[in-house]
């Protein structure tokens, strides 16, 4: 397995009058290769959980494995190293910094790496020219279509060679015919081995014929699982 | 070393991209360089002309002193330190200080005996005969005369006597000669109504300058009453005397780097939320803490080095183009008469270091808590809206 | 007296660290209080968190304190002038008894600080930060000596009095008089190039034998050389080296040479010494801290890195040293 998960608990403001049980003994597995879709309505945990899943943060009680390693009480430097080398994250917003270039957008994962920035940039034209965007390389996030904003998300997501793809809503900001893209290359990249796991509340989304599992969550806890 | 290269082209990248914002932080910043700089720059050229022009100050000067105050000396004494081994030559000097009511001013008179004397004119001629006088650039100014005009001062018996300026000092050696007004011994002994047998006091030169020190205590014991000052004890007083006065200025500007320390550190606190959501997405794909602190040093050194130069760049115009107008009042203070003139540039390493280290630690000191505030940002809060 | 601006910016210097030192020990405590390895609470995120602060602050205060080091130096280079006999540093520095105290206060809190900040790394390498108690225990240890170096500081400048006649490098390192310095120079210039020469010999084989072999005898052996060396050469430095630089044969100042006049040429063989020194203390200190596994893997692969940055110092500084005396013109044996 690749992502092991056992009962996963993540509380915000613990012992506060405004505690908050975000994830309630969460359990689940992710093998190499798969695509997997959470979902649920907002609040029900998925972003929570997929930030657990991520490295991204640290459970309050229960174990994360990534590749067979315990990282749930990793100090957050090594958590930060594990993200850079085997995660790939679109977020809902996008989160692309405004006014540099999509390459330069690209390449900041690999800015606190070794690797030489001749080196980056090859690297960074390939992920754009097979987005199909490495025409918009020099153009600002800012002069950019939802679609080509996502396309440069998922370019950035994918310049570290992750193993695995984390989307949360990856379609929330895009029209039915952009999504329909964006799963195409979600597809593209699963057929080249990458793991994905996506959130989302947008039924064309888990119904898609690449979602083969799809785990349903309702106030912090799974309740339910169908596989395709 | 290729990381950090990366991490500073990164910072420096954010630092233009971010310019206006930080504008008003490296004028401010550049201020505060340029004040601290010019009080160091200018101490340091007033001493060193002051230095410059004691190097051709006699190694040993003898005075007398009456009661502990300082009287005439008789010019018997010369040939009791000439009969000294080790004395090259002995010269009686007679001068004196001159204050004019009507301008308000102090001047330094000085009597010229035959032999000729190493003072640098700009032009004109030493004075030749009686009534006549060779002045600094600051008489001139002051008096408003040119070469050929008429000098007139008050002498000992209120009389007015009229001296024509036959010459007029270099500005090279502005400090000592700025002041000065040059005529024949014999004028001026009639000026001052001064004995024949009595000089202000008597200069002595050494033929080796590590005998000084043992002849200034033989012409005591052989002439009591007498105090001799070595040249480098008026160095030593010199250099007292502007150290502490830098450093007088330097501890009242403290204030102004205190609130230079405040703005920095509410400029570096008040991160903006475009700045925050940045770092966000920094960590959030897979920066580390270490490689935010990195970013944020470099952006802390860029301006503070950017700082420093314009500063630096400012004071040297402030200083040595303009003649320092903002400080000279304050520094030059202990003479009454000083018209403007200008200073020979010198800076040295210290200098700068000093002024580095003055400025650049209480920035990156000042910084270093709002930095890593920003640093620690949770990499989740991207996540969520 | 306080009032020379490089005085001022010394104090400010210290002060500042001293600033930076007591809030790296206030969040010390917070830490070493409530650190808990084993917990993924909010708590112990904040408190790794807070990690980061202390060795920046650390990073910084190490900066600030090796500048005001060349500073210290440069202003008593500077205030020499001052004092009637007093022709360098030295003059300053013998102007009143905490002068040299304060130099030699600076050099351990250099050592010292340089040690914390390369454990520090050392330690933030491994997933379980076993040195973090220890470390920031030491905190509790460097910060009063921040403290001290800045009293110090203030009552040296303070106690300055320009009348008082001073001695200078010529009468301190002369060969009259009592003090350790004088007793350095009156040894014999062959016999003090024996056994700085053989010390630094002993260095070098230690360090190619720590390359080659894992033996923990050796890296103890390597720290006491270190110890050796550095003393040996400060000795050597105002023996016979500064004789070379200089070409005099009696000008025996250790600090003259950091000026311009001899093209700062100081600057380099003082860091190769310190650099040298340092990375030489380093495996024989982290020796014991092998224990913890985590710190045994990091160690092994730092360690070459270590004797190679030492080997690099002590040549460096060797070089400098010998360069003189092999194609100098100028000749001190059989003088």
């Amino acid at each position: 397995m690749l992502i092991k998960a056992e009962n996963l608990c993540k509380l915000y403001n613990p012992h506060l009058p405004d505690e908050v049980t975000a994830l309630d003994s969460v359990t689940l597995e992710i093998a190499a290769g798969e695509v997997m879709a959470l979902k649920g309505p907002s609040g029900s945990g998925k972003t929570t959980l997929l930030s657990l899943l991520g490295c991204m943060s640290r459970p309050t009680s229960g174990r994360v494995q990534f590749a067979d390693k315990d990282v749930s009480r990793l100090p957050e430097r090594f958590l930060a190293r594990i993200r850079r080398d085997n995660f790939g994250f679109v977020f809902q917003q996008f989160n692309l910094i405004r006014d540099i270039s999509v390459l330069e957008n690209v390449l900041v994962p690999l800015i606190p790496s070794e690797m030489p920035m001749a080196q980056m940039k090859i690297r960074g034209a390939k992920v754009l020219e097979r987005l199909g965007i490495v025409s918009k390389a020099k153009a600002r996030v800012n002069q950019l279509s939802g679609g080509e904003q996502q396309r440069g998300a998922i370019a950035r997501a994918l310049i570290g060679e992750p193993q695995v793809i984390i989307a949360d809503e990856p379609t929330a900001h895009l029209d039915s015919k952009l999504s329909v893209e964006l799963l195409d290359i979600l597809a593209g990249l699963n057929a080249d081995g990458k793991t994905i796991i996506i959130a989302t509340h947008d039924p064309f989304v888990y119904q898609h014929p690449l979602i083969r599992r799809t785990l349903e969550m309702s106030d912090g806890r799974l309740v339910g699982a169908h596989s395709q | 070393m290729t990381r950090q290269l990366k991490l500073l082209e990164h910072a420096l990248a954010g630092l233009l991209r971010r310019k206006y914002k930080n504008l008003s932080l490296l004028v401010v910043y550049a201020f505060t360089v340029a004040t601290l700089g010019s009080v160091l720059f200018l101490t340091h050229a007033l001493k060193a002309e002051a230095i410059g022009s004691l190097a051709e100050a006699p190694d040993l000067v003898v005075q007398r002193l009456v009661a502990g105050r300082h009287d005439l000396i008789p010019t018997d004494y010369v040939v009791s330190i000439r009969a000294l081994p080790g004395v090259k030559k002995v010269t009686p000097r007679v001068w004196g200080y001159y204050y004019d009511a009507l301008l308000r001013a102090n001047f330094t008179l000085m009597g010229f005996s035959d032999e000729p004397q190493d003072l640098e004119l700009l032009e004109g001629r030493l004075p030749g005969a009686p009534y006549e006088c060779a002045v600094g650039n600051g008489v001139i100014e002051v008096f408003g005369a040119e070469i050929g005009d008429m000098l007139v001062l008050l002498d000992s018996r209120e009389q007015n006597q009229l001296y024509e300026i036959t010459g007029r000092f270099k500005a090279a050696s502005s400090l000592l000669t700025n002041d000065l007004i040059v005529m024949q011994e014999n004028t001026l002994r009639d000026f001052f109504a001064m004995d024949r047998k009595l000089a202000t006091d008597i200069a002595v030169e050494v033929y080796n300058p590590r005998e000084i020190n043992t002849l200034a205590k033989k012409i005591r014991s052989h002439l009591p009453g007498t105090r001799p000052i070595t040249r480098s004890e008026i160095l030593h007083t010199y250099d007292t005397i502007f150290n502490w006065r830098s450093g007088m200025m330097l501890a009242v500007m403290v204030a102004a780097l205190i609130a230079f320390c405040i703005l920095a550190w509410d400029k570096a606190t008040g991160i903006s939320a475009d700045e925050k959501r940045e770092i966000g997405i920094l960590k959030a794909v897979g920066w580390e803490t270490a490689d935010v602190l990195a970013v944020k040093f470099w952006e802390g050194l860029a301006i503070s080095l950017s700082a420093f130069l314009i500063g630096l760049t400012a004071a040297w115009v402030h200083v040595f183009t303009l003649g320092a107008p903002a400080l000279t009042p304050i520094l030059k203070g202990w003479s009454v008469l000083f018209p403007t003139f200008a200073l020979v540039p010198v800076v040295d390493l210290y200098q700068l270091f000093v002024l580095a280290f003055l400025t650049i630690a209480p920035y990156l000191a000042c910084t270093l808590i709002p930095s890593w505030k920003a640093a620690v940002t949770d990499p989740e809060q991207v996540m969520r809206n | 007296m306080i009032l020379h601006p490089g005085i001022l910016a010394l104090l400010v210097g210290s002060l500042l660290t001293l600033l930076l030192m007591l809030k790296a020990c206030w969040l010390g405590m917070q830490i070493v209080s409530r650190w808990d390895n084993t917990s993924s609470s909010e708590t112990q995120l904040q408190l790794e968190r807070k990690t980061w602060l202390v060795s920046t602050l650390l990073n910084y205060a190490l900066g600030f304190q090796i500048l005001s080091g060349v500073l210290y130096l440069y202003t008593l280079e500077d205030i020499h002038r001052l004092f009637v006999g007093a022709m360098c540093a030295t003059g300053a520095l013998n102007a009143n008894q905490v002068g040299w105290l304060v130099l030699a206060i600076k050099v351990i809190l250099f050592f010292i600080a340089a040690l914390w900040v390369a454990l520090n790394r050392l330690d933030q390498r491994t997933e379980d930060t076993p040195l973090i108690r220890p470390k920031y225990l030491a905190l509790m240890l460097i910060t009063p000596l921040v403290a001290f170096d800045l009293y110090l500081q203030f009552s040296y400048f303070a106690g300055l009095r320009p009348e008082i006649i001073t001695s200078c490098c010529g009468s301190l390192f002369s060969e009259q008089g009592a003090s350790v310095a004088s007793e350095l120079v009156g040894i014999p210039a062959l016999k003090m190039m024996e056994v700085f020469f053989a010390i630094i010999g002993v260095f070098f084989v230690l360090l190619i034998a720590c390359y080659f072999s894992r033996a923990a005898l050796l890296r103890s052996l390597l720290f006491v050389a270190a110890l050796l060396t550095f003393f040996a050469s400060l000795g050597a430095v105002v023996s016979f080296v500064s004789l070379y630089i200089y070409q005099m044969p009696s000008h025996h100042c250790p600090f003259d040479m950091l000026q311009g006049h001899y093209n700062f040429i100081g600057y380099p063989l003082y860091a190769g010494l310190f650099v040298g020194t340092l990375f030489g203390l380093l495996p024989g200190l982290c020796q014991p801290l092998r224990r913890h596994p985590s710190l045994r893997r990091e160690i092994d692969q730092l360690e070459k890195r270590w004797l190679w940055l030492a080997l690099l110092g002590m040549l460096t500084f060797l070089l400098i040293s010998a360069w003189p005396m092999l194609f100098g013109s100028f000749i001190l044996l059989g003088y």
